[in-house]
């Protein structure tokens, strides 16, 4: 399913702030995670994702840094900063208090929607 | 791609990459596939971005197709999963570029705002200039014409001016020992050349007859032009050696402004006003009360005649005239056995009937000045309102008057629509206006030992500052920043002359009681009623004059005032000549009174006018 630009600007960087939040990663491992940890709905292409790495990077969520992999090359690797941690943290509420409100309207299903960040821990 | 030809890709992958100076550099070194390796060309050639930054994002997206060659990934599917190379180069050329040092953001900011502040600016001028050029000044009134109205009304016959000039016509050119004389024609006897002063007199009696005769006439009669009065400038060429009358080829303006009219009749009045003064002192010097009392009038009905012109200038003039017809009654009266006790009460009527007693300093012309300022450079918008505009009358307003110079005029045009902005409405300033001439009547009302209580002055230069003076900036230039404003000036000067003036009546009363009782009065309280109505006043403290009556026969009594330093010291002068003139000067109250930190000068000036004005007899003058 393709998602329409405007969601897409608001959901994108909260998901990769979300996959960062797990450890650091380069640009083809979280085009990868993306497309498979969202069945495909939140895949992007490099034309978005390298914009959207270097807009976070520019407002200090996060900060890339290269690398030597063990395959003995070098790729630039991304990191959450505390900011970047706090930012989700907030992000994180927007979104559930969103998806409740959404909910709660009809639009989501309840039984899908997660419990609040303050009952589940969100950033678990 | 093969593994070998990943490896080899992935060795060069490095951040040594970033330290090739090209994008095509890192994709020649990455060795991708032929479609990838062009698809980081082409993004990173559309990057509007400088090199070094193109050479890391080459690096970066080579990283990110070498990964996908490393799992497998298809090239021609990793780069139709690309995107738009466009929209790709945008957004990267977007995002990367807030990345930049801090110095970069704050310079390209600055060069933003600025850049938006010059467009604001320009479009603002552009309707600011729209304002300014597509008004016009709309003048309705012929301020001149309307001053003219009651000297036309006057009969020809009942008018001053045209005997002044045939007087001026009389008296010729000016011998050389008036031309030449430093401190002008010599006045009384004493002065340089007065002998050749007293045969020119005698030798121009049906000269001074003239002025006599248009001083005894009703009014002055000289109309206002913007050019020289063509009569006068016909004798001027009699009289004056190398004058010449150019008469203007074209029509004179028929409106032309207030302020640059020409007043040479005040000049020439004055001139013919020491003559008569001259001649009085020699009537005295040969017994001669009848020609000394003619001349007298004379003076009194000239500085009648100019006072009752509406000008502060002409005031003034009027003052100065009447000055000299007090100095005049003062070396009458003192002249022993010159004037009988009747003659001394009739002169004493004569001068205290000048002006009806009391000069007034009338500034209702100031206002009427300004309007006609303002009808010339502002726009009407029939509620009296309106604002600073351009035309070409303010273009040959500030050309004629020399306000700009012929180059810069245009910059000056430039700015004007700018200065329209900050500069107050019509109203506004007609407002002020009216406010700087209710001050000024108010401050006319003040009695002298209340000088540095009126304000007017700093009305006047509020009104010049806000408003008129940007407009015409030649007003403040004529008008002066002194010390001593317009109005506050002419009533210290008018406060002067009537402590003088009272002075010279009291006496004429001493002089009068003496004839007749063959004594000096011993207070002037004796003097009241029968040989003056009122006690004179001290203008600097509203007390009753100082006199000291005379210890023997012998001796004169001493009259004076206080001076401006407020302290009675027994009718003692100031011992030098700036003390002499700084003891009856009313702008030095304030130094006095509040006592604020003076400077050295001031305090040599407060402490030099230490001590008495002595109105009566004069004291030994001073040397230094």
């Amino acid at each position: 399913m393709r998602i329409e630009r405007e969601l897409m600007r608001g959901a994108g960087p909260v998901a990769v702030l979300k996959l960062l939040h797990r450890g650091e990663m380069y640009g083809y491992q979280l085009v990868e995670a993306l497309s498979r940890r969202s069945d495909g709905v939140l895949a992007m292409g490099q034309s978005t994702l390298y914009p959207l790495l270097y807009s976070l990077e520019a407002k200090g969520l996060i900060e890339g840094f290269w690398r030597e992999a063990d395959s003995g090359r070098h790729r630039k690797y991304y990191r959450l900063t505390d900011r970047g941690r706090k930012r989700l943290a907030a992000d994180i509420k927007q979104w559930q208090a969103l998806a409740g409100a959404m909910a709660g309207l009809g639009v989501l299903d309840p039984a899908r929607v997660a419990p609040l960040p303050s009952q589940s821990g969100a950033l678990a | 791609m093969s593994n070998t030809a990943t490896a080899a890709a992935a060795s060069s992958d490095s951040p040594r990459c970033r330290r090739l100076n090209s994008a095509a550099a890192v994709v020649h070194a990455a060795a991708l596939p032929g479609p990838l390796g062009e698809l980081v060309l082409a993004v990173t050639g559309k990057c509007r971005l400088w090199r070094s930054e193109r050479t890391e994002v080459a690096c970066e997206l080579c990283a990110h197709f070498l990964d996908g060659l490393e799992a497998s990934a298809i090239p021609a599917d990793l780069a139709a999963s690309f995107g738009d190379t466009r929209h790709a180069a945008r957004l990267i050329t977007a995002t990367r570029k807030r990345l930049r040092p801090l110095w970069w953001r704050t310079s390209r900011a600055a060069m933003r705002g600025l850049g938006a502040f010059l467009l604001l600016s320009v479009v603002l001028y552009a309707a600011l200039a729209a304002r300014f050029f597509l008004s016009s000044p709309k003048v309705t009134h012929n301020y001149i014409a309307e001053l003219n109205v009651p000297v036309l009304q006057v009969p020809v016959a009942d008018r001053a001016w045209p005997l002044y000039i045939d007087a001026k016509k009389q008296f010729g050119p000016l011998p050389e020992f008036m031309v030449n004389s430093r401190g002008g024609e010599p006045h009384q006897p004493g002065d340089e050349n007065w002998d050749q002063m007293s045969a020119w007199l005698d030798a121009h009696g049906d000269a001074l007859a003239t002025v006599r005769a248009g001083a005894a006439r009703p009014a002055l009669g000289f109309v206002y032009r913007a050019n020289i009065d063509p009569d006068l400038a016909r004798v001027l060429e009699i009289t004056s050696p190398g004058y010449t009358y150019d008469p203007p080829m074209e029509p004179s303006d028929e409106n032309p402004l207030v302020i640059g009219i020409l007043l040479p009749h005040l000049g020439e009045m004055r001139r013919l006003a020491r003559f008569l003064s001259a001649d009085a002192h020699l009537a005295i010097s040969r017994e001669d009360a009848s020609r000394y009392f003619a001349d007298l009038d004379a003076l009194l009905g000239m500085a009648e005649q100019v006072r009752h012109e509406r000008f502060t200038i002409s005031t003034l003039v009027g003052l100065a005239i009447a000055d000299l017809a007090t100095a005049v009654a003062l070396h009458g009266a003192g002249t022993p056995d010159f004037l009988t006790p009747e003659q001394l009460r009739d002169l004493a009527h004569t001068l205290g009937g000048f002006a009806d007693g009391r000069v007034s300093i009338d500034s209702s012309v100031e206002l009427l000045t300004i309007e006609d300022i303002l009808q010339r450079f502002f726009s009407d918008d029939g509620n009296g309102d309106g604002h600073f505009v351009g035309g070409p009358e303010v273009d040959s307003l500030y050309r004629d008057w020399g306000l700009a110079r012929p180059g810069g005029l245009p910059l000056l045009r430039a700015i004007q629509p700018v200065q329209s902005t900050i500069m107050p409405s019509r109203a506004q300033i007609m407002d002020q206006a009216r406010r700087f001439v209710a001050a000024a009547a108010a401050d006319d009302a003040l009695p002298p030992w209340r000088h540095d209580e009126r304000s007017s002055d700093m009305l006047y230069q509020a009104l010049m500052e806000s408003g008129v003076y940007p407009a015409v900036p030649f007003l403040s230039s004529l008008t002066g920043k002194a010390e001593q404003g317009p109005v506050a000036s002419a009533c210290a000067s008018r406060d002067i002359f009537e402590a003088r003036r009272h002075a010279v009546m009291t006496v004429l009363a001493m002089q009068a009681y003496r004839s007749t009782r063959n004594t000096w009065p011993s207070s002037l309280r004796e003097l009241v009623p029968a040989y003056m109505p009122s006690l004179p006043v001290d203008p600097f403290d509203g007390q009753p004059m100082r006199y000291i009556a005379p210890a023997s026969g012998s001796e004169l009594p001493l009259l004076y005032s206080i001076g401006v330093d407020g302290l009675d010291e027994g009718g003692k002068p100031p011992t030098t000549k700036s003390g002499r003139f700084g003891v009856h000067n009313l702008y030095w109250l304030g130094k006095f009174r509040t006592r604020p930190p003076l400077t050295g000068a001031q305090q040599q000036q407060t402490d030099a006018a230490r001590g008495d004005w002595v109105l009566w007899p004069e004291p030994p003058p001073v040397t230094e």
